[in-house]
């Protein structure tokens, strides 16, 4: 049997088949949200703080340090966070890069925009995935999917989270830290030049959290700083040059969540 | 920061995510040429969530041990391949075994809490890391270095 093509498709057909196709996604995302909200309340956050991200930023990764930084609380503080959040999500360019070459040349600016929303690491690893030429409607059952399991995750999270005692969800916390693993080590498995970067900006942070008080900077800053000056060296020593950026190469095959440095150093 | 600046701050970053995902979406039809920049772009999140992850993620439960555990699973099922909600989860299930088996006696103005899960031989932290559950809360949510 070959594989449907749900641009030929019915728009509810393809629409069901992407909704089917992402729910993997779904119960991932329910699971991953619900620990980040979880970790969010029990952190200090009103309830609102992680269900409005949620359905905004659609993001874990910046959700994370967010809900993990952004301390209501202390005075102060915001645009070193902004910063990390704006770095963290600057994989997005190249994610709708790549998503943008999977997309049917016809398809107008209004369809792309409300494209863009369905662009997350896993989303994206689906879609260009697929073996067959994406649909408009297809795109729109894969966020679906995944936006329902992800907000439907987070709202459960931060509300159930509110009628449990703190002390008991303290150890929750790695569950945000194991998901950024999870992101970090199969792209730093795949280029040896990612994985100095990675390791670089870890030693980094741990050097600039051991300055004494009145040196030190805050986290987000921090992080933002170790984060920054890795990619920076790394990108001047080895650049993406063996590789025809996100052509065809990207779209036509298979990307693993965060597969997209597929060079290595020279 | 106050409840609004929260709000600013969330709102803020929600437009700056879409912008993100939507610009390239509208505006760039070819793909970035410049080797550096693509190099850059693609690291720089990587580069953040591995400084974010270290050494904050030993502080994560509120007890390095347990931390240390959970974390060394994450390593070692992301290397395995394994998919980032199975990597999550086994880390969690880990390092709340490790912190309920490692726990010392609970005091008991602390809230009952599940009895130890794990068979994991105990190894009793020194005194002076003992801290009661509520404590442990505390220091996980708000780790030691300073925040904004």
């Amino acid at each position: 049997m070959s594989p449907t093509t749900p641009d030929n498709a019915l728009p509810g057909a393809a629409f069901r088949r992407g909704f089917v196709d992402a729910l993997p996604i779904c119960l991932g995302y329910f699971g991953v949200g619900f620990a980040i909200a979880a970790a969010a309340v029990a952190g200090g956050h009103p309830v609102w703080s992680p269900i409005l991200q949620s359905l905004t930023h659609v993001s874990g990764t910046s959700q994370g340090a967010f809900s993990h930084r952004a301390i209501p609380g202390p005075p102060g503080g915001g645009w070193e966070l902004f910063l990390l959040c704006v770095g963290l999500n600057l994989r997005y360019v190249l994610l709708a890069l790549a998503l943008a070459q999977k997309l049917p040349e016809k398809i107008g600016l209004g369809r792309r925009l409300l494209a863009a929303c369905t662009v997350t690491d896993e989303n994206v690893a689906l879609a260009v995935s697929r073996p067959f030429a994406l649909s408009f409607p297809y795109l729109a059952g894969v966020f679906a999917s995944s936006y329902l399991g992800w907000n439907a995750g987070n709202a459960l999270g931060a509300v159930g989270t509110s009628l449990l005692p703190a002390s008991a969800l303290a150890p929750l916390g790695i569950a945000l830290y194991a998901m950024f693993v999870a992101i970090v080590v199969p792209a730093a498995k795949v280029s040896r030049a990612t994985m100095l970067c990675v390791a670089l900006a870890a030693l980094l942070n741990v050097g600039l959290s051991l300055l004494p008080e009145g040196a030190r900077p805050s986290p987000s800053l921090s992080i933002l700083a170790a984060g920054v000056a890795a990619a920076g060296l790394c990108a001047w020593l080895f650049p993406a040059a063996g590789r025809k950026t996100t052509e065809h190469t990207e779209a036509a095959s298979p990307a693993p969540a965060g597969a997209e440095g597929k060079e290595d150093a020279p | 920061m106050t409840h609004a600046r929260l709000l600013a701050l969330v709102l803020a970053v929600a437009a700056a995510s879409y912008a993100l995902r939507a610009l390239p979406l509208a505006l760039l039809r070819r793909p970035l040429r410049n080797p550096r920049l693509v190099a850059f772009i693609e690291r720089l999140p990587y580069a953040i969530l591995a400084a974010m992850v270290v050494p904050d993620v030993f502080s994560s439960t509120g007890e390095p041990v347990s931390a240390a555990i959970g974390f060394a699973v994450a390593l070692l099922l992301a290397l395995l391949g394994r998919s980032l909600p199975l990597v999550a989860a086994a880390a969690t299930a880990a390092a709340i075994a490790a912190f309920f088996a490692l726990r010392p006696d609970p005091s008991p103005a602390a809230s009952p809490a599940p009895e130890p899960i794990s068979a994991t031989a105990p190894e009793p932290p020194p005194p002076e890391d003992f801290r009661d559950l509520s404590e442990n809360a505390a220091r996980s949510s708000n780790p030691p270095r300073p925040d904004l």
